[in-house]
């Protein structure tokens, strides 16, 4: 089958014939699975939209997301369709994207509702929405030559002339057909793709050799330590592709572990004896530690910059495997790759097949096979600036050894990579930094440290009483995270060496930086990470801010930049840090302690699993169909009309009931067939089950009761919003992926009239982001037998009608809730 | 009846958005609109109704959207008896809410 696949397009038709889960999609509340045929089917609508748009071959498509499925259906949709993509990260700044749109000329932009605010006057589809776009017929293949592009990646920053790369279907499928082989992976593998698919790693490795060789593709929708962990759990991984500092997160989480604790440090100690046992004996020493990864893990690769040997070693030490490699997004991007069998080298691997490689004279590293680009979009010059006989170079600088693994030994680029894998580029740094008052002139360059590269600047001040901090915060202000400089120093001399032309010679001053570091001290250097985080966000320079601090008080952090505290150390330490652990008399030791030792909140309430466990349905059974719906049965002459309407239906749906009584769910019960009468959960307020400790004791025990029967008989959850909190939609959500329903009063409380009270439009945000049928049903009778103001029930008739089930996909909330109330009302008076 | 007010600088906000993962963080998809006045006021409207009702909660128990004629209005768990009024001058942006 592999050797077939000469295009995309090949891939996207190789998918109809495939059984498994193409692309599983955790957002952080849900779980969406699409199977190969669906993402097929997907695709080729997605095609027909495009040309609905006036799209034809040729025509420049720009994608601007996170990782999502919708993101895998557009793009491939525009390969379907001929057109090409133009991929640009989600973190670009919008004037980075602005310029990627207007060189490469795209005529659509396919971007996250979150970009909204950006890029207006181009032609725009709305990524999160994508899929209710799609009730269109498939579009018809068409013919595909392996030499027509299929994507313009750009990798220039945003001041000088973008650069974009231009690959075709022969570029890519080369490096496809090579990772797939030199990894030796096949359907049975599972990946976590955690690196963008905006970067061209992430798209040949992360994205589309995973679907060429039919396995399973995870994305995460919040880049987190819960979030991931959680994906290991439920999902069987068996490759995780990140960046470095995903990687490093984890080791820094996992080491934590190790110190706290006596298992952890007997651990620690137990490495050392293990050091030169083969893996297997490892991983059954530290099971502990592979257990949260889940069992099936095979490796890691690390892409998007150099990983530090610190983290291939603790690695290695566990048992764990991460390969590294080397590519450069000219080269699709793939050069040299390790195998598995030689995991945790020194080396960035050997080539994959077809790729061939050769060190020249200077020591740069050239490279020559299919998959190398052939052109800079608009821009020969530079294109032939890049190839030298044939051979294509790097940039890099390198060593083979005798069985062909390749040492990177520096660089001779000007581009600053993090760990992060984000390029850094010195032409867009400098100029904002010469535009600060007090700096004559500015070179910003790479200087490495423990986990990679640090964007360092080198300043030439015009006010001898300049302050390093100042020029370094202020510079920071106008420039975006990932490009913010971590240390800055004042030049010795009073000019930069220079070439003839008056160009900076940065390797030079580079050098002088990394031999004035090994003496003394930088004049402004971040002393502890998350200081100079607070730094950042407070503008108080660091000498400044002290163990005592307090965050809002001493250091002015107001809710926005609260906001952007949380974001940053989420980031750096890739643990779930929440807002709430900042109060206002948090103070900067307090932090230090949180995130040292990964503290988790102790929330006000943790949402029950045990409701929701299978053998639950034993205790429905008891109480609803035994007690509940027999003392219905005693008061309440049923009838039920539509049942019909839920014939083929399947999976779980959201139930939208008017209420009236505490009657109405065993009423419902009684109504729902079979397979949704055990299967369904639902929302109460929580006053309903708590009573504060003023109350007497029996009272609170009454209470403690009630909540225990719901909980175990209608798997009653409390909660004074079933709206759009994210512990709410997690809650939910997990309900939905269990295969529960969701049984919701839209009135959030019972009528006190014949009439309905009006509908919360918390619902509609519910039903929006579960994205599940939702199925309204209309009940009367329930006001004559047991109205709210009544002690006792009386006898009597009552009817429930159900509806057919509604999907709605991009109404507004005010429009749903106004069609489900329609529907009710309607339901009611049938 | 309980009440809040805020004040925020639009560009602040504007800064924060340039950020998708922050901007997600704050907004739902529903509240995401092209106009950064808009979305300023949103954020204002959000920290008046942490003021009202006393409590800090998750940035999106509380969404702020607007009626087909532009008046503004929340969706929060007490929806039925909260009021907002958003306004923007300048790089300013402010919000009242009322919660009977």
């Amino acid at each position: 089958m592999k050797t077939e696949l000469r295009t995309i397009t090949d891939i996207i038709g190789s998918f109809d014939a495939r059984r498994g889960t193409a692309i599983i999609y955790k957002n952080g509340f849900r779980t969406f699975r699409y199977s190969y045929p669906q993402l097929a089917s997907l695709v080729r609508k997605c095609a027909s939209l495009y040309n609905k748009h006036g799209i034809h071959a040729g025509d420049k498509i720009a994608l601007w997301g996170p990782n999502r499925p919708e993101w895998v259906i557009a793009h491939l949709g525009a390969v379907y369709c001929g057109a090409v993509a133009v991929p640009i990260d989600i973190q670009a700044l919008p004037e980075a994207a602005a310029k990627i749109v207007q060189h490469s000329e795209a005529r659509l932009i396919v971007k996250s509702a979150s970009r909204k605010p950006y890029l207006t006057d181009v032609p725009t589809l709305i990524m999160d929405d994508l899929e209710f776009d799609l009730d269109l017929p498939e579009a018809a293949p068409r013919e595909t030559r392996e030499d027509e592009p299929v994507d313009i990646v750009y990798t220039s920053g945003t001041t000088g002339d973008p650069k974009g790369v231009v690959l075709t279907h022969g570029n890519i499928m080369s490096n496809v057909r090579g990772i797939i082989e030199h990894l030796r992976v096949d359907e049975r593998d599972s990946i976590l793709s955690l690196l963008p698919i905006s970067h061209m790693l992430g798209k040949t490795c992360g994205v589309l050799a995973p679907l060429a060789s039919g396995m399973s593709v995870v994305f995460l929708g919040t880049m987190t330590a819960g979030a991931m962990f959680a994906a290991f759990r439920q999902e069987r991984i068996t490759i995780v592709l990140a960046v470095p500092r995903i990687l490093q997160g984890i080791r820094s989480g996992v080491g934590s572990k190790l110190q706290s604790g006596g298992i952890g440090r007997m651990l620690s100690r137990l490495s050392v004896l293990t050091a030169g046992a083969p893996r297997a004996v490892k991983k059954i020493c530290f099971f502990l530690i592979h257990r949260p990864f889940g069992f099936s893990l095979r490796f890691f690769v690390s892409g998007g910059a150099a990983i530090d040997a610190a983290t291939v070693d603790f690695a290695n030490r566990f048992g764990f495997k991460i390969l590294q490699g080397y590519g450069l997004t000219e080269c699709s991007p793939i050069l040299t790759a390790e195998r598995e069998s030689e995991a945790g080298g020194k080396s960035s691997g050997v080539v994959i097949r077809d790729v061939k490689l050769r060190i020249a004279q200077d020591g740069e590293i050239l490279a020559r096979g299919p998959n190398i680009f052939t052109e800079y979009y608009k821009d020969p010059e530079r294109t032939a600036e890049t190839f030298r006989e044939g051979w294509f170079l790097t940039g890099d600088f390198g060593e083979l050894d005798a069985g062909g693994h390749l040492f990177i030994k520096g660089r001779k680029k000007e581009t600053i990579v993090t760990p992060a894998g984000v390029n850094v580029y010195p032409d867009d740094v400098e100029p904002v930094l010469n535009a600060v008052h007090g700096v004559k002139e500015s070179c910003v360059v790479g200087i490495p440290r423990e986990d990679g590269e640090e964007v360092h600047a080198v300043v030439i001040p015009s006010d001898p009483s300049a302050s390093a901090t100042d020029i370094m915060h202020t510079a920071n202000g106008h420039l975006n995270s990932s490009q913010h400089i971590q240390s800055l120093s004042f030049w010795a001399g009073p000019e930069f060496p220079k070439t003839t032309t008056l160009k900076i010679k940065r390797g030079q001053v580079r050098e002088s930086v990394r031999e004035a570091r090994k003496g003394h001290v930088a004049a402004a250097v971040a002393p502890s990470k998350l200081r100079s985080l607070i730094s950042q966000v407070t503008r108080v320079p660091v000498e400044e801010i002290a163990e005592n601090s307090r965050l809002y008080a001493d250091l002015k952090l107001d809710s926005i930049g609260r906001i952007e505290l949380s974001s940053l150390i989420t980031q750096e330490y890739f643990f779930d840090f929440e807002e709430d652990h900042i109060t206002e008399t948090t103070t900067v030791a307090d932090l230090e302690r949180v995130v040292a030792s990964r503290a988790k909140l102790n929330s006000y309430f943790n949402f029950p699993g045990w409701p929701h466990w299978r053998i639950m349905v034993v205790a429905r059974f008891l109480g609803m169909e035994l007690l509940q719906a027999n003392i219905a049965r005693f008061f309440v002459r049923e009838t039920v009309r539509g049942k019909e309407n839920l014939r083929g239906l399947h999976g779980p749906v959201i139930f939208a009931v008017n209420h009236v009584s505490f009657g109405d769910h065993a009423v419902i019960f009684r109504a729902l067939p079979f397979r949704y009468r055990y299967m369904f959960a639902s929302p109460a307020f929580a006053e309903f089950f708590f009573l504060d400790k003023s109350r007497p004791f029996w009272e609170r025990a009454w209470k403690k009761f009630t909540y225990f029967y719901g909980a175990a008989t209608m798997a009653l959850f409390p909660t004074s919003e079933v709206y759009s909190s994210k512990r709410a939609l997690e809650h939910t959500g997990g309900i939905i992926d269990n295969g529960e329903s969701i049984l919701i009063f839209p009135e959030a409380e019972r009528t006190r009239t014949h009439e309905m009270l009006p509908f919360r439009k918390g619902t509609a945000i519910l039903l929006k982001n579960l994205r599940v049928p939702v199925v309204p049903i209309g009940h009367r009778g329930m006001e004559y037998i047991y109205p709210r103001d009544a002690a006792f029930p009386r006898f009597g008739k009552a009817t429930v009608n159900i509806g057919k089930p509604i999907t709605f996909g991009k109404e507004s909330i005010e429009e749903i809730t106004a069609r489900l109330e329609t529907e009710v009302e309607k339901l009611r008076h049938l | 009846m309980n009440i809040g007010i805020d004040i925020v600088r639009i560009s602040r906000v504007e800064e924060m958005l340039r950020d998708p993962v922050r901007a997600g963080e704050v907004f739902a998809p529903e509240e995401m609109t092209a106009d950064i006045q808009t979305m300023a006021g949103r954020f204002a409207a959000k920290e008046a109704y942490f003021k009202a009702v006393g409590e800090k909660r998750d940035w999106k128990s509380v969404l702020v959207l607007k009626h087909e004629g532009g008046m503004p209005y929340l969706v929060c768990p007490e929806e039925n008896r909260a009021k907002v009024s958003i306004s923007h001058d300048g790089d300013y942006a402010t919000a009242i809410v009322l919660i009977e």
